[in-house]
């Protein structure tokens, strides 16, 4: 696989040494692979860090990516499931806390208020830990369908089940996910 | 986030129907899909992150001026261009291997083989590509893709890697789809369903693929590699069956069955193929499920077709799963419903086995788990070829996903274990053929590591990153069949007075109980919920499964519903399952204890009695045969069980 030289230009800004496609694809999916390790991290802070992962890496494999072959969605959630299995693994080892309202209150404006992002984060948190007990399967169908934005043929497609299969493990999952959340609200009450 | 919006969950409502072998979603269901809907929507990234992240990647793209050759430890993915240096050193390299391969040759050959000598043979290099290898008669080898969709046979001998397809085809999307890479018995020839670029044959010993169609199919070899009998997704009734060296054109239509075909396997002697076959079948009974399984045997030369069995099959679990043959070909063995059919036609048998019997039965239905919540839902378990021995992989920790492995010789008595060791996370484990070595592997898809591991001394050696591993040889070439012989009806070994029991303590490290001798017990953890699992009983802290197939009753149906709702939903479920009349049930009280009686639902003679322990504590029952007989030693159980929060 031979990458062709890119040339250096001291003067251009850096992004448009970036291939217009991949720019595209950055553009159009940032918020949902964010929101897709949001949903599986439960913290802003680390959501964002596996989300520059994930086009780290995706930048590193454009080349070989094949248009044929799918949506460059779905391409990209591949890498952003590789990526979360990374993290898993060192969760362990690295565990940062959820967002504060401090941190919240760094992020610019325009965007939902430090207090909304903050109670919105929580509530992610709730959801996430919540996901964590659900079986892999029915986790990640919901993680893909309701928070990367997926349609259930697509989720389908990602996790190579068929669509049927992917309707129950979510139908199920949200069953599960409803006692889970339920059962969480009467610990924390 | 307010869920009240009537629109979006009529959508949500919609999306769910009987067509689908689902229930509507009821009113909390639909709120909580819109409440995740709208926290999906809430969650942005910060603007300042999306800026900064597109700089970074711009000077990440600038210091990509050429970007060296794809490396993975321990196992090298061929580089761009071969220079004279790669050649001394592939040159080298092939000198010794052939050194090697001539010393073993001469020498007694040593079990196991030093780790640090096959990791020499597999050092990267850097040459175009890898020249075709001898491979020695019964070596098993990896079927492994790389990022780019390139298909490799790598020997696990000699870590020679042999590469099958270029350009590269394989999509990475295949697991958990009905389509398996399927190698034929004589080792010639791999059909390999890809994700949306069809289906190939690759030949095992050069790279020249040959598209057979359009769709993934799902294929069978006849035991002779000749003919391939395959199904595809746009027409899953329909059997075809395909001469290897033709195109799929040629392929001829010899059966069509009633339902979509979710499983296909050829008999080891050839004379039948046994189809799994998911059915449209309503019970008439509110809320009934629609979906039936059937098993049905085609004869492969005139296209008769013969039901052996039919289950009416409600929630039986995410998917059907595949149809297991006996070694000696005697019987199809479906896990989920602990069926064994006999291909005589003498009629279903339940597959209960008794703990001495059953050890290996429990290894296999352990797969069947793997999509249940939490630890449990992690056991990855396989028999070594010669059935003497038995690794296990389970997770050990649910934030880190870390495994461990334990292999135990089954074959003495009693059982000897070889070895522990943890491992970063997996989803397949896989015996070779020679027995020797144990393969980790993750799904085929998901890039990770694979990890070869000796089956006597448990010493690791990781032979790669960053690939997809489709399977062993030996894994591909099964037919699905299973290593495991018939095992007997379980009868309990006689209870006896309660004083005499077996205290077993902490097990699973938080549950205590008493036990009759001889009862096999468990422990595990459900997620957050404990188990208790007697070798024909589970007791289950959510809610219950039960289900009854023949006479002696057993089956299991992944079925939970709330306690308060537990009788009438228990009723349909049985309905469902035994058909016929609205079973009729009594509330009991045993020893303080709640139960249900199902009077028209019988296990051999008895009716079937489920059980409430508490409010708390509900029970889930897998096999449940002669209830009434054990009702008494059940409760005692319950009462002697303590639980550490």
């Amino acid at each position: 696989m031979i990458v062709e030289p890119v040339i250096i230009s001291q003067v251009e800004p850096a992004r448009d040494c970036l291939p217009p496609a991949f720019v595209d694809l950055y553009d159009q999916s940032v918020e949902q692979i964010y929101r897709y390790h949001l949903s599986r991290t439960g913290d802003a802070l680390d959501a964002q860090d596996l989300t520059a992962d994930t086009f780290r890496a995706a930048l590193e494999w454009f080349s070989s990516y094949r248009p044929e072959r799918g949506r460059p969605l779905a391409w990209l959630i591949g890498i952003a499931r590789h990526k979360q299995i990374d993290y898993l693994r060192g969760l362990s080892r690295h565990k940062s806390s959820p967002l504060t309202l401090e941190q919240a209150e760094q992020h610019p404006s325009g965007w939902p208020s430090p207090e909304d992002q903050a109670i919105q984060h929580m509530q992610v948190a709730q959801v996430a830990r919540a996901l964590r007990g659900l079986s892999q399967d029915r986790a990640e169908a919901i993680s893909l369908h309701f928070f990367a934005g997926l349609s259930l043929g697509e989720v389908g497609k990602v996790m190579g089940k068929r669509e049927e299969a992917i309707k129950k493990l979510v139908h199920r999952g949200l069953k599960d996910l409803k006692h889970r959340l339920a059962g969480r609200a009467e610990e924390e009450a | 986030m307010n869920p009240e919006n009537a629109g979006q969950k009529a959508n949500w409502k919609s999306r769910f129907s009987r067509a689908d072998s689902l229930p509507p979603l009821d009113e909390a269901d639909q709120n909580l899909a819109c409440e995740l809907d709208a926290l999906a929507q809430a969650a942005h990234p910060s603007q300042e992150f999306v800026s900064q992240l597109k700089r970074d990647l711009g000077q990440q793209a600038v210091r990509r001026v050429a970007r060296p050759a794809l490396r993975f430890p321990g196992l090298h993915w061929p580089g761009p261009a071969a220079n004279l240096r790669a050649r001394l050193i592939l040159g080298a390299q092939l000198a010794g291997m052939a050194a090697l391969l001539i010393l073993l040759s001469l020498s007694p050959r040593l079990l196991p083989q030093e780790p640090v000598q096959r990791q020499q043979v597999i050092q990267p290099t850097q040459q175009e590509n890898t020249p075709a290898a001898i491979f020695p008669a019964g070596s098993d080898f990896l079927i492994l893709a790389g990022p780019d969709g390139q298909v490799y046979r790598m020997d696990l001998e000699t870590g020679q890697r042999t590469n099958l397809s270029d350009p590269g085809l394989y999509g990475p999307v295949e697991a958990g789809s009905r389509s398996h890479p399927n190698l034929s018995p004589d080792r010639q020839t791999l059909a390999l369903p890809t994700h949306d670029q069809g289906t190939w044959l690759l030949s095992m010993e050069e790279s020249q693929p040959r598209k057979i169609a359009n769709g993934g199919l799902q294929t069978t070899w006849s035991p002779d590699s000749r003919q391939l009998a395959f199904i595809s997704a746009e027409n899953p009734q329909a059997v075809f069956l395909l001469d290897r060296d033709q195109d799929a054109g040629s392929a001829s239509e010899i059966a069509r069955l009633d339902g979509k075909i979710f499983s296909l396997v050829w008999s080891p002697a050839g004379e039948w193929i046994a189809a799994g076959i998911a059915g449209e079948e309503e019970t008439g009974a509110p809320n009934s499920q629609p979906l039936s399984l059937a098993v049905a045997l085609i004869d492969p030369i005139s296209g008769e077709t013969r039901v052996m069995a039919q289950f009416p099959n409600p929630y039986l679990s995410e998917d059907p799963f595949d149809l297991i043959l006996t070694a000696d070909g005697k019987e199809i063995w479906y896990l989920p419903l602990m069926a064994a059919i006999p291909v005589d036609g003498s009629g279903l048998r339940p597959l209960a086995a008794n703990p001495a019997a059953g050890k290996n039965v429990g290894i296999q239905l352990s797969q069947t788990f793997e999509n249940l919540p939490g630890p449990a839902s992690d056991i990855y378990s396989t028999a070594s070829p010669d059935g003497a021995s038995t690794a296990t992989g389970y997770k050990t920790s649910l934030e880190t996903g870390e495994m461990e492995v334990v292999a135990v010789q089954t074959a003495s008595d009693p059982a000897q274990h070889l070895w522990s060791r943890r491992f970063p996370p997996f989803k397949r484990l896989m015996w070779t053929e020679e027995g020797r070595s144990l393969i980790l592997a993750n799904s085929q898809d998901i890039l990770g590591e694979v990890w070869r591991v000796d089956a006597v001394s448990g010493e690791p050696e990781r032979l790669g990153d960053q690939i997809y591993v489709l399977g062993t040889g030996w894994a591909l070439d099964m037919n699905r069949q299973s290593v495991i012989q018939p095992a007997e009806l379980a009868h309990y070994p006689e209870p006896g007075p309660s004083e005499n029991w077996t205290r077993h303590e902490k097990i699973g490290t938080w549950l205590t109980l008493s036990a009759p001798q001889g009862w096999h017990v468990a422990g595990s953890k459900h997620a957050d919920l404990p188990m208790v699992e007697l070798m024909n009983v589970e007791f289950l802290g959510t809610g219950m499964e039960a289900a009854s197939l023949g006479e002696d009753g057993l089956a299991a149906s992944f079925y939970r519903v709330p306690l308060d709702s537990m009788a009438p939903e228990l009723r349909e479920a049985l309905h469902r399952i035994v058909g016929g009349t609205d079973p009729q049930w009594e509330p009991l009280e045993i020893n303080g204890m709640k139960a249900y009686r199902f009077i028209d639902v019988k296990l051999g003679s008895d009716p079937v009695t489920i059980f409430l322990p508490t409010e708390k504590y509900l029970i889930e029952i897998m096999k449940y045969p002669a209830v009434s007989e054990y009702d008494g030693v059940f409760m005692q159980i319950l009462d002697s069980l303590e639980i550490e929060p």
